[in-house]
């Protein structure tokens, strides 16, 4: 199978080393799990991946193309939902999403009606033409995902995708995600909903302090570290283990 | 409006696809930016909540009015070097200014980036769009502001003169822009993003401080002007000031000067910079800014961090004022949190701080209508009662520091007070006074103080004195009677809500009767003297009722 994403020795620095030297590969129509505690280097990864960051060292390659000299390329094959996204709150989700379209250079009429049928499948049909000021974290989400799909992506990079979503998105987010990669899409995504991780993923990477500390399917990990669950491999490899501790020392502390 | 200045952007397509952009992504983004404009409320004017594009409207009718004002230097002045150096300033400082202030946040908006950047757009047609919507918003205020010169031009030298205005204007916007463009560069290559967010707080609440001192003081000033000096030759200093650049052209067309080599260089140097900028900012500034503003959204958690240190230690600094204040633990809770606020909320200091610089312009006033009255107005001055606007005025600023800080974007959080157990909710509001007058007013009575002492005497210290409990006692009595709400407890938009004018009168009487009865006392032998106690009295018992005050009491 072809190589969607290939990582090289990748390291960022700020005022300090941020990620370290990491190595990776990703192949057509896999998706992969990228998990980590706050602070660990995902979304600095997803930022190099998706060309926002030119600045780093080591060589990245997505969709067969250089990050550093081919970012604009890139950016045409790739869908990117970032943590925290801003979206212009005074406009309607049509009105964005049209805008979204235009930047991708796709036909007006294909966009709206594109736009509209996904709205309606994300259950907000009746609010596309309300301005997204009003609008409830989930529902600003779900407009975040539907512009990162709008222009058919092969490679899709997904930072927290499932923040904020009720429960039944959850469900049609995790069902779209297995659609896509059936659709030989390939997905990229970190989040801290372990057993959507867990269920979805063809293989899980944990990052911890800027560095890769495991790479493999969910059934290669939980072989090696005898955890039981993606939530308990996780607190062991990531060293935050001590959470019984800390919540009896809460209760001494409240007390 | 938005499909006319669309119409017009289409015209010159042309010279943007020339130039490498993408058109139709720049086309969409200046669209939807414009939607987004003509949706929210105007920057550096507007305080207003639902009149959406009408506060923008309202903005450029004022800018008019005070750019006639200006233009009236025109008439007065026969020198066309010194009128049009006059005017071009003011508009190049006008322009510099709204680009600081209103256009810091498309500037330095990294929120926007998530939803551009990803995107597959080339830097420079990211920042040709960002570059145009600023000029389409920059001209739209510079044709207001210099309307007024450009009719008077026409009128007074007729129609060349007033076409060479006009193309004087787009060099003049292009220079500014430019210019404004350079220093965001150089100010973002050496600091962190705060300072630089601060250093442009700062100069928001300067450029609000003119704005209001150029209404005021500009139809006073106007009727001075035949009296400046008549500086009719271009002297050598001028190349080093760019308004004269621009004004140097109408000169030599109206042949109030003889052509030399000053002046063809002042000539060259108007229409070469603003496109040397240009140049520069494209082949320097274009592929470094957008990664800056990446980095600078990352660096800003560690910078964050740097903060709370900081204003830890500023805490520490703070408690030794605490205890002279004996505040209470609850009382200490609003004292903290309107002391953090007023230290760390860019948007409270630009609502607040603008007052202060009102002061100014105030005494200047003040001063500029004593002194056309009377010639000996120095030495008689410290027979009048003046003195006693000024105190009044500077207890207008504790006014506007608790109305202030009554309003938060945050208001939401007021759930805290209403989920804990306060008997006493009075204490916050206390605390959140006593924190106004330490941070703000304090030092700021005591500059108008020393001032006051030092053009009346000693003569004026009583009143000084008793000053500050008055004015105190203006801002508690409107606090109990008119303003029973928690500290940051409303919303932004209550700030206009049409009570605010009933309360407006309520606490002007209150100023009237107050600062009318120490006219009163100051008129009687030792009155002020014997007023103080009983002053101090009423201050103690007013902030003692204000502490006490119940739920029942709050207005939620």
């Amino acid at each position: 199978m072809a190589t969607a994403i290939e990582v090289r020795q990748l390291s960022k620095r700020y005022k300090e080393k941020i990620l370290h030297e990491l190595d990776f590969s990703v192949s057509e129509g896999e998706i992969i799990g990228y998990i980590g505690p706050n602070g660990a280097g995902k979304s600095t990864t997803i930022k190099i991946l998706t060309g926002l960051i030119p600045d780093f060292e080591g060589s990245a390659i997505v969709a067969g193309m250089d990050v550093r000299q081919h970012a604009i390329e890139i950016k045409r094959v790739i869908g990117y939902i970032p943590e925290n996204a801003a979206l212009y709150d005074v406009l309607t989700p049509l009105e964005f999403l049209e805008f979204v379209g235009h930047l991708y250079g796709l036909e007006k009429d294909k966009t709206i009606l594109k736009a509209n049928e996904l709205l309606k499948l994300f259950g907000l049909e009746n609010s596309r033409n309300d301005r997204m000021n009003t609008f409830s974290k989930g529902m600003r989400q779900k407009v975040l995902l539907i512009s990162g799909l709008l222009q058919n992506p092969k490679i899709l990079f997904l930072d927290e995708p499932l923040s904020g979503l009720d429960a039944n998105a959850v469900i049609l987010v995790k069902e779209v995600l297995q659609q896509l990669k059936i659709a030989g899409k390939t997905i990229f995504y970190s989040s801290h909903i372990m057993d959507v991780v867990e269920k979805i993923s063809d293989r899980i990477m944990i990052i911890n302090q800027g560095k890769l500390i495991a790479n493999g399917t969910f059934a290669e990990l939980n072989e090696q570290a005898q955890s039981g669950s993606l939530e308990q491999l996780f607190t062991n490899l990531t060293g935050t283990g001590e959470h019984k501790e800390k919540a009896s020392q809460l209760i001494d502390i409240i007390k | 409006m938005n499909k006319f200045i669309l119409l017009l952007l289409d015209k010159i397509a042309i010279l943007y696809k020339r130039s490498g952009v993408d058109y139709e992504q720049l086309r969409a983004i200046i669209s939807v930016k414009l939607e987004i404009n003509s949706r929210k409320t105007n920057g550096m004017l507007g305080q207003s909540t639902t009149g959406k594009q009408t506060s923008f409207t309202f903005g450029l009718v004022i800018y008019t009015i005070v750019g006639l004002l200006f233009a009236l230097v025109i008439f007065f002045q026969n020198s066309a070097l010194i009128s049009f150096a006059l005017l071009y300033a003011y508009i190049m400082v006008f322009i510099i200014m709204v680009l600081i202030t209103d256009f810091s946040s498309v500037l330095l908006d990294t929120s926007d980036n998530t939803i551009i950047l990803p995107k597959p757009i080339q830097d420079n047609t990211v920042f040709a769009a960002r570059n145009t919507f600023i000029i389409i918003y920059i001209s739209q205020i510079v044709l207001a502001l210099s309307a007024g010169g450009i009719i008077f031009t026409f009128i007074k030298y007729g129609l060349v003169s007033g076409i060479l205005f006009l193309v004087s204007l787009v060099l003049i916007t292009l220079f500014s822009t430019n210019l404004t463009y350079t220093l965001y560069l150089g100010i973002m290559s050496f600091t962190s993003e705060e300072t630089m967010k601060n250093t442009i707080n700062y100069m928001q609440i300067v450029m609000t401080v003119v704005f209001m001192g150029s209404y005021q003081l500009l139809p006073r000033l106007i009727g001075n002007l035949e009296d400046v000096t008549q500086m009719l030759t271009f002297e050598d200093w001028m190349l080093a000031a760019p308004p004269f650049w621009y004004a140097a052209i109408q000169t030599l067309l109206l042949k109030q000067t003889e052509a030399n080599l000053i002046i063809v260089l002042a000539i060259a140097l108007a229409i070469v910079f603003p496109f040397a900028l240009q140049f520069g900012i494209q082949k320097y500034f274009i592929p470094f800014f957008n990664n800056k503003l990446q980095d600078l959204a990352i660096q800003n958690k560690s910078d964050e961090k740097d903060k709370i240190a900081k204003s830890k230690m500023s805490f520490d600094f703070s408690s030794s004022i605490k205890k002279l204040l004996r505040l209470q633990l609850i009382e200490n809770s609003g004292y903290l949190l309107t002391i953090a606020s007023l230290k760390a909320d860019r948007k409270l200091k630009l609502r607040i701080y603008p007052s202060i610089g009102y002061m100014a312009v105030f005494l200047i006033i003040i001063l500029l209508n004593i002194s056309r009255k009377n010639e000996n107005w120095f030495v008689e001055l410290n027979q009048t009662y003046h003195y006693l606007w000024l105190i009044y005025f500077c207890g207008f600023l504790l006014n506007t520091a608790t109305f202030e800080t009554l309003h938060s974007e945050n208001y939401k959080a007021r759930w805290i007070y209403e989920s804990t157990n306060l008997e006493k909710p009075g204490m916050l509001i206390s605390g959140s006074f006593k924190a106004n007058l330490i941070y703000f007013f304090i030092p700021a009575y005591i500059l108008i103080s020393i001032l006051i002492l030092s053009l009346w005497g000693l003569k004026a210290f009583d009143d000084v004195f008793l000053g500050f409990f008055s004015c105190s006692l203006i801002s508690l009595i409107n606090t109990r009677l008119n303003q029973r709400f928690l500290p940051f407890s409303l919303p932004e938009e209550a700030r206009t809500n049409g009570n605010n004018f009933a309360r407006g009168l309520l606490m002007m009487l209150i100023v009237g009767v107050l600062s009318g009865l120490h006219y009163l006392l100051a008129t009687i032998p030792y009155g002020i003297t014997l007023a103080i106690i009983p002053f101090i009295f009423l201050f103690w018992m007013m902030m003692n009722n204000i502490q006490n005050m119940s739920w029942k009491e709050i207005t939620t």
